[in-house]
């Protein structure tokens, strides 16, 4: 610890903190205009300038750390004249446009020259005056406005990694300059400018800073659950910011939460219920959706009718859609589209290692040592772990393996980038792990008192022959062991893994490999973690709810713990349930006549062809959508439900973390909140009318689960519900045994989502989809050779299911062989050409 | 006593006189305002558009909430105001807007023949807002 004074004040401070940071801690504000606490410092401005006892000039307290003993004085006269004629000279030729510069009432610059009452500057140069940037997509650059803080540049570069900003030009000439090829639209540069620099174009004009009510909210569009305020004014979401304090994301966002709201006022959205496409009042909708219930209980009971829910509803809805059909209707046939993905992961999880989710905090993956990425892209997943990931590489000396069919944005990060053959990845785990034993990582202490099985461990890593993973994989044995030492020699390490895995149809082999070789890292020693990813908003709390047929709330087992909640309810629960496989052949077969499609829309499952076909079928079919689809066109009756700005709840984020967010603007049109509609549906059909607060919900939930047994409550905007690390129980731990699926062969077709879209959403909101219009399909240079197609040409792909034709981008991401298509855009319809709850397929192409 | 009342009278009497009358005989005749006078607003017009840019500084200002602005881009790229208009029944005259403006686009004139028919009658809009 040093010791100063500042002001008269004493404190003291840990080495190396900075005089402007030391002054926080008295509460003595300083003056600053290029320092921002998450960038390394500037110290370009000088504002921040303060005497210390004993040295002639004025220091910059930004980046002049503390010595012990010194003096500081923050405020003299001295002082306050050089800060005035610091602005003065910054001032000269800024345009002091503010009355139409969208800055003006949150401009750093206005109030630091309101403070020291800068009226007048009595300074002159030439006007360089250089034009106003406008061919980017989405941002402003107004370069008179500038003062070259370099703060966008640094937010770019270090925290986002993407390399687009750059100070072009020299001395006064000197201007912000974009590579746009680069840029991901974060928006981040935007949030950071300290000016009317970087302007927001869909914001630009919209509303002054003061006009807007914040709300805080969450950020529902991928699983990290950025905390966000919504930017509100007369009933619209003009705006998202993001606090840099006391969020996890510290105020970052990416395109999604940005740039992404667009589509809550988007005018497609469906604004009326209707009964066969025709308006009718909520009333009659519900009556007649009452009516078919019945109808078709009494003909057919209520094994007849199944229902899919949505990672896209909260918490309290999913909750209630689940006790609404097994309470209510009887039935248990209820799943979403978690099936083809998270659930895999949560069976191989839950059976290996006893965990429901990730076992640590988001936090954790910022402080590893170690990130081994597994069949993920997390910047295109959940954009705010890949930031994570870049704090532990670029910051925190941690080391990065990433293994992935592709090349990934994080890729340029990685120390080892392993890009093993498609439906290797079996393989690739059993050799990381036997490489771990062999190199003499495995920790035989922690292993032996966490796993049960440690003998079958044992004999089934040295059954692993390497030769052959070497040849499945198509990695070299040195690159296989850089990567094993990488993970081995690290002490903290966190393992991630994501939609190449989980979205596979054997994603429960998969993630059971991905387990093994969790327990063999070490990850879920106290300070790694195991983080599966998975890119809908709310997966983790649709699975927390119990909206699959094996399990209740909580993770009970239906069977056995139907008894309890049929007590707390007060009803009879039905025996059975069908997944969405059985669900899908029961409506082939006829027998399931009434579905219920709760933000669900089956024409992004994969095989959607063979859905869309089933679902034609469906004697009645009630969707409960925000936008029009094939769904709602084949529906009877259509119930418009609500986005997240209109309604309150709760989310529960990929590392378990639940956050609540109020209702910002009143439901568009006549849509209402989905929790509304399903507890109206509730109450008319069990004829008791059903109230509904989060907090009842909240009450019933803990009551009847263990779910937030041990977690933390945070008095914050957000009431945050935190988890505990998960602690490893003496023998807690089963290493699976898992075998080696066979590789595939020929030109493979992978689907994923793409970086700048979330699911279906957003291709619904204007500044995503201007920047992304549509999906483009990666190939290889030489597998387009091959096909003879040039980048931007147009390629039909051809599978044993159905076939489409895309836009190429010609793609050094991609291996040859592999070709990457986003399944984000209805119009692609890329996964008409996917097997059945797969990810990947065998596909043939041609020029179209 | 009689002395100080006679003087009284005659004051009053010289005021009955003929060109000593200070009732104005309006609406006949009409006054001629100070020229800080606070009435009707206009909006100053410049050769091609109004001189308002839509800053949003007269409705924040406003104590009577009676100023609605829109801002919007026009072709070359300029903010201006799609929307002003000010429901003169709210208006309560204080001026702040014409302090408030840092564009000099908002003047107070020395119209005060406001009376008129219906409500909407009282929304000045740009157009009525930038007559002369
Ligand atoms: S950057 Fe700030 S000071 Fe400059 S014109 Fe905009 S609001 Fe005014
Ligand atoms: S939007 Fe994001 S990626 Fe693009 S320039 Fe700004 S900070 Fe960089
Ligand atoms: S654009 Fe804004 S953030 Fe970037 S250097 Fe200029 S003033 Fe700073
Ligand atoms: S999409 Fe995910 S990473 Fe992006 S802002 Fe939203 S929660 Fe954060
Ligand atoms: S203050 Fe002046 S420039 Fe701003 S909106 Fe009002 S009239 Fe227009
Ligand atoms: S804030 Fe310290 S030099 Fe700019």
């Amino acid at each position: 610890m040093v010791n100063l004074t500042i002001d008269g004040k004493s404190v003291s401070v840990p080495e190396g903190t900075t005089i402007l940071k030391a002054a926080r801690q008295l509460d003595i504000h300083i003056p600053t205009l290029c320092w921002l606490e998450k960038v390394s410092t500037t110290g370009a401005c000088r504002v921040c300038a303060v005497e210390i006892e004993g040295v002639d000039r004025p220091m910059t307290a930004c980046d002049t750390p503390v010595k012990e003993g010194i003096n500081v004085t923050t405020q003299s006269e001295k002082l306050t004249r050089g800060r005035k004629q610091i602005m003065e000279l910054i001032l000269v030729n800024h345009p002091l446009d503010c009355p139409v510069c969208d800055a003006g009432g949150e401009c750093d610059l206005q109030d630091i020259c309101y403070d020291l009452d800068v009226t007048h500057q009595e300074f002159k140069a030439d006007d360089v005056n250089p034009p106003t940037i406008n061919h980017w997509p989405l941002i402003q650059q107004v370069p008179n406005r500038c003062i070259l803080c370099e703060k966008c540049v640094k937010v770019c570069h270090e925290l986002i990694g993407a390399d687009a900003l750059f100070v072009n030009e020299k001395g006064d000439r000197a201007f912000i300059d974009k590579k746009v090829e680069n840029c991901t639209y974060c928006g981040n540069c935007v949030a950071v400018c300290p000016t009317g620099t970087m302007i927001s174009k869909p914001f630009k004009f919209k509303a002054r800073p003061w006009a807007l009510r914040k709300v805080p909210s969450v950020c529902t569009y991928c699983p990290s659950q950025c905390q966000i305020d919504l930017n509100v004014k007369d009933n619209q979401v003009l705006r998202v910011t993001s606090n840099d304090e006391g969020t996890t994301n510290n105020g970052n966002l990416c395109v999604g939460g940005f740039f992404g709201s667009g589509y809550i006022d988007n005018k497609n959205r469906l604004q009326e219920p209707t009964v066969e496409q025709k308006p009718v009042s909520w009333d009659k909708a519900f009556e007649r959706v009452v009516g078919e219930v019945e109808r078709i209980k009494q003909e057919s009971g209520a094994e007849a009718i199944a229902g899919f829910s949505s990672p896209r509803l909260t918490n309290e809805e999913n909750y209630l859609f689940q006790k609404l059909f097994r309470a209510a209707i009887g039935t248990n046939n209820i799943d979403t589209e978690a099936r083809f993905g998270a659930l895999r992961t949560l069976h191989a999880l839950n059976k290996g290692l006893g965990l429901q989710g990730a076992s640590n905090t988001m936090a954790a993956i910022g402080n590893a040592d170690a990130v081994l990425i597994f069949g993920a892209d997390p910047t295109a997943e959940a954009p705010a772990v890949d930031w994570k990931i870049q704090d532990a590489v670029r910051r925190n000396g941690g080391k990065l393996v990433i293994a992935n069919m592709r090349q990934v944005h994080l890729t340029q990060f990685a120390d080892s980038q392993l890009s093993y053959k498609p439906g290797s990845e079996i393989a690739l785990a059993h050799g990381l792990g036997r490489l771990l034993l062999d190199r003499g990582h495995l920790d035989e202490d922690d292993l032996k008192r966490t796993v049960s099985n440690l003998d079958e461990l044992k004999a089934d890593l040295a059954a692993v022959d390497l030769e052959q993973v070497i040849a499945a994989t198509g990695l070299s044995r040195e690159a296989l062991e850089q990567a094993a030492d990488i993970v081995g020699q690290a002490d903290k390490v966190v393992v991630i893994l994501g939609s190449d895995i989980c979205k596979s149809a054997s994603g429960i082999s998969k993630s059971a490999a991905v387990a093994n070789l969790t327990i063999l890292s070490g990850a879920l020693r106290t300070d790694g973690g195991l983080f599966p990813l998975d890119e809908k908003g709310n997966t983790q709390g649709v699975l927390n709810m119990g909206v699959y047929p094996e399990a209740l709330p909580g993770f009970q087992s239906y069977a056995a713990t139907k008894a309890k909640f049929a007590k707390a309810w007060r009803c009879d629960l039905p025996d059975g349930g069908l997944d969405a496989d059985a669900i899908l052949q029961e409506i082939e077969a006829g027998t399931i006549r009434f579905l219920y499609l709760a933000a669900t829309n089956p024409q992004n499952f994969p095989n959607s062809s063979r859905w869309l076909k089933a679902l034609e079928k469906v004697e009645v079919l009630v969707v409960q959508d925000i936008f029009p689809s094939e769904m709602t066109r084949l529906a009877t009756v259509v119930l418009p439900g609500s986005s997240y700005a209109e309604k309150s709840g709760s989310f529960t984020s990929l590392d378990q973390t639940v956050r609540s967010f109020n209702q910002a603007i009143r439901p568009i049109g006549q849509s209402r909140a989905d929790w509304e509609i399903f507890a109206e549906l509730y109450g008319r059909l069990s004829k008791s009318p059903m109230t509904f607060s989060q907090a009842d919900i909240f009450a019933e939930i803990s009551e009847l689960t263990s779910l937030y047994e041990g977690a933390s409550f945070l008095d914050d905007d957000r009431r945050t519900c935190l988890q505990k690390p998960y602690q490893v129980a003496d023998q807690g731990l089963q290493y699976q045994l898992v075998s080696v699926a066979d590789g595939v062969e020929g030109l493979q077709l992978l689907t994923g989502t793409s970086a700048g879209h979330f699911g279906t959403t957003s291709t619904w909101a204007p500044a995503p989809l201007e920047v992304e219009p549509e999906g483009v399909l990666k190939v290889n240079a030489e597998d387009a050779k091959v096909a003879g197609v040039a980048d931007g040409d147009q390629l039909k792909l051809i599978s044993a299911t159905g076939s489409t034709i895309g836009k190429i981008l010609i793609s050094e991401s991609v291996p040859q062989g592999l070709i990457f298509a986003p399944h984000n855009f209805t119009a692609l319809g890329i996964q008409q050409l996917m097997p059945d709850g797969d990810n990947l397929t065998s596909v043939q192409v041609a020029k179209a | 006593m009689f002395k100080e009342f006679a003087k009284g009278l005659s004051i009053t009497l010289k005021h009955l006189l003929p060109g000593n009358c200070t009732t104005v005989q309006y609406p006949k005749q009409k006054l001629e305002m100070p020229p800080r006078f606070r009435g009707l607003h206009r909006l100053i017009p410049t050769p091609d558009r109004e001189k308002c840019v839509a800053c949003y500084l007269c409705p924040t200002v406003c104590p009577a909430k009676c100023i609605t602005v829109v801002a919007a881009e026009n072709e070359a790229g300029e903010k201006y105001p799609a929307v002003f208009e000010i429901d003169i029944l709210r208006c309560i005259f204080c001026g702040y807007c014409v302090e408030a403006c840092p564009m000099e686009a908002i003047e107070m004139t020395d119209a005060y023949e406001l009376a008129n028919f219906s409500r909407d009658d009282f929304h000045f809009d740009k157009q009525r807002l930038l007559k002369p």
